[in-house]
């Protein structure tokens, strides 16, 4: 276990600046979520950090140690990649002892520390097999074991689980999430995907354009966004959107120019007790299950709504789109969230 | 449309490839092999059925087994420097992007010039008073071989001009192999604690083994047919030290008529050539990954 620190990191190809200056903090121990949409710069943090690419500028510590300049081999991480970077050639075992066999280690410990892994991640039964002959599942957990067989400081992902069907990444993010907390290893987990973020992290940080938005856990993140790009960007279906002007009877405040609320709070009804958005009609309706999401039009705005179960709601029927006050979140014109009291 | 018809299509779009191969391959060696069986001259002044004496003759004849023997040490001196030298420079291309296109260019050019062209030049430079390659050894005191005119140094001097005609074939079939090698692997091997020498063993040979089995076999199966540079450069000699199975078959075949006996020999080079890839693949069969 170690901790980690991005210090005004910043990295560049030719004139494109990918990532401008990142400062972040990583706990020992702790499991950290980079999000963000794709090209945000999330896969080049991690990679800076495992040395795979060198920064432009800033630099990068595990645990008060500056590897800025240091080989990968030698800055006590390991990494799991999307594609699993299995080495075809090699079968599970030979995988396995691939890391330990370039650390030098005796074959007595190798043996031990193989065996080890393998009953940790269910690999026993495969270790004579070929990446080949395995499914997507047993794959990542052959890559999980080769990062975990080096007892790395720092343990990388990088969107680990993208490859895999949706019944099966479920699966996979539940065995994460248990092999954190069984080794309680630094996790440093890059992914697009704000549900494996949110359900498999201590702390997120949501990077846009290569800059932190903000990092924090993952309910205060949604309960308190700060920026309007995290508050649409954390939350399935995204954060609604109108313009503070199209709002009355509340009192919003002063530099606010747009207005959100989730789908979850937004009412197709409307009352003396809730803020009136507006009314539009209904352009396309989602049954998932247990929910239903209905989309509006509401003068320019696109709203959705999230219904509990299958309601009655129809394509192109006219509704009244309400929400409560308390769900109201405020954003000035430069997109940082204004304080309700303000 | 009917099985019949799709078979009738399959058969008429199959027809040209079939065609030409049996007219300028499969013909033309089957016609060897049944020209081997007889005492024949290009002439057609006889042509005396003789079993297999064609074979006999060639297995008594002390010069076959000598050609046979230069053969070995042509494509020993050939393939297997070639293989090597070019597997390396297409592995600093790769890992050089920069000089990459030019230096490419640069190998490939020998490929287009042809034989003729290529052997006048190693001519001029293997001259033993003249020639650039002793001037240079020259100028650090030593004695430059007649590099074409000693039996003992001919052959490799032959094989150095064949390796700089075909390096650049080859370092563009490993440049393609590498370029499919994937990053994640290479990265995912540093990571492991590989330094660049363990990546290139353990992860990036392992994987473009099938691009070294293929640039073997045609190395190998080039230089046993190589012609054009021995022919140019040293006319077979000094005193048969070049006379390789393709050369001892063009003198008995172009020079002395003897199609007979050419056609035999025809048919061992054939034999030894298939012997030759059957033990390479032998050989890689459990070192080549398909993936």
């Amino acid at each position: 276990m170690a901790s980690v620190e991005f210090r005004n990191v910043n990295k560049a190809f030719g004139t494109n600046i990918i990532v401008p200056g990142l400062n972040l903090k990583i706990a020992s121990g702790e499991f950290v979520a980079l999000v963000g949409p794709s090209g945000c710069g999330k896969s080049t943090c991690l990679r800076m950090l495992a040395g795979l690419e060198q920064p432009t500028g800033g630099r990068i510590f595990i645990d008060d140690r500056d590897v800025t300049e240091i080989s990968p081999k030698n800055r006590g991480v390991s990494m799991v990649f999307q594609s699993y970077a299995l080495y075809p050639h090699m079968t599970v075992h030979d995988n396995l002892a691939f890391p330990l066999k370039m650390a030098k280690l005796g074959a007595s410990e190798i043996t031990e520390r193989i065996n080890e892994v393998a009953a940790m991640l269910d690999l026993s039964e495969l270790l004579l097999r070929k990446p080949a002959q395995l499914s997507g599942g047993q794959k990542q957990r052959v890559a999980m074991g080769r990062a975990l067989v080096r007892k790395p400081q720092v343990l990388l992902f990088d969107e680990p689980l993208s490859n895999l069907d949706a019944q099966l990444r479920v699966r996979v993010r539940s065995e994460i999430a248990a092999l954190h907390e069984r080794i309680k290893s630094t996790i440093v987990y890059v992914t697009h995907d704000q549900v494996e973020a949110m359900t498999l992290a201590d702390r997120i940080a949501i990077l846009n354009k290569g800059s932190l938005e903000q990092a924090g856990p993952p309910l205060e993140v949604y309960g308190l966004p700060r920026t309007r790009f995290v508050a649409s960007f954390i939350g399935t279906p995204p954060m609604n959107f109108v313009k503070a002007s199209t709002l009355h009877g509340v009192k919003i405040p002063s530099g606010t120019t747009t207005v959100g609320f989730r789908p979850e709070a937004t009412e197709l009804a409307s009352s003396g007790e809730l803020i009136r958005i507006g009314s539009g009609k209904v352009s396309l309706v989602e049954p998932l299950g247990s929910t239903t999401h209905i989309h509006l039009r509401v003068g320019d705005d696109s709203i959705i709504a999230e219904s509990r179960g299958t309601p009655a709601q129809r394509l192109g029927d006219e509704l009244a789109v309400s929400t409560q006050a308390s769900s109201l979140f405020f954003f000035d014109a430069n997109g940082n969230r204004v304080d309700a009291g303000a | 449309m009917s099985r019949r018809n799709d078979l009738w299509l399959g058969w008429l779009l199959l027809f040209p490839t079939l065609f030409v191969l049996g007219m300028f391959t499969v013909l033309p060696a089957l016609e060897s092999l049944y020209l081997s069986l007889f005492d024949f001259n290009a002439f057609m002044t006889r042509k005396t059925f003789v079993g297999l004496s064609n074979y006999s003759m060639l297995l008594n004849s002390p010069e076959y087994w000598q050609s046979l023997w230069v053969t070995f040490y042509f494509v020993a001196f050939t393939a297997i420097p070639s293989v090597i030298l070019a597997l390396f420079v297409a592995s600093v291309l790769d890992a050089n992007p920069f000089f990459r296109g030019i230096l490419r260019t640069v190998f490939l050019l020998p490929v287009a010039v042809s034989s003729a062209m290529a052997a006048m030049l190693w001519i001029f430079l293997y001259n033993p008073t003249s020639g650039y390659l002793n001037f240079i050894i020259e100028s650090f005191g030593f004695n430059g071989p007649n590099w074409l005119g000693d039996p003992q140094w001919a052959i490799p001097a032959v094989a150095l001009a064949s390796i700089w005609k075909e390096l650049g074939f080859n370092v563009i079939f490993f440049l393609a192999g590498l370029a499919s090698v994937p990053t994640d692997l290479k990265e995912a091997a540093a990571l492991d604690g590989a330094g660049p020498v363990q990546v290139f063993r353990h992860v990036t040979l392992p994987i473009l083994s099938p691009t070294v089995l293929f640039v073997s076999v045609i190395s190998v199966l080039n230089a046993f047919q190589s012609f054009g540079q021995i022919h140019i450069l040293t006319i077979g000699g000094p005193a048969g030290a070049t006379t390789t199975m393709v050369y001892n078959l063009y003198r008995d075949a172009f020079q002395n008529f003897q199609t007979g006996s050419a056609s035999a020999q025809a048919v061992v080079l054939f034999i030894v050539m298939l012997v030759g890839t059957s033990i390479q693949f032998r050989f890689a069969r459990s070192r080549v990954h398909y993936r």
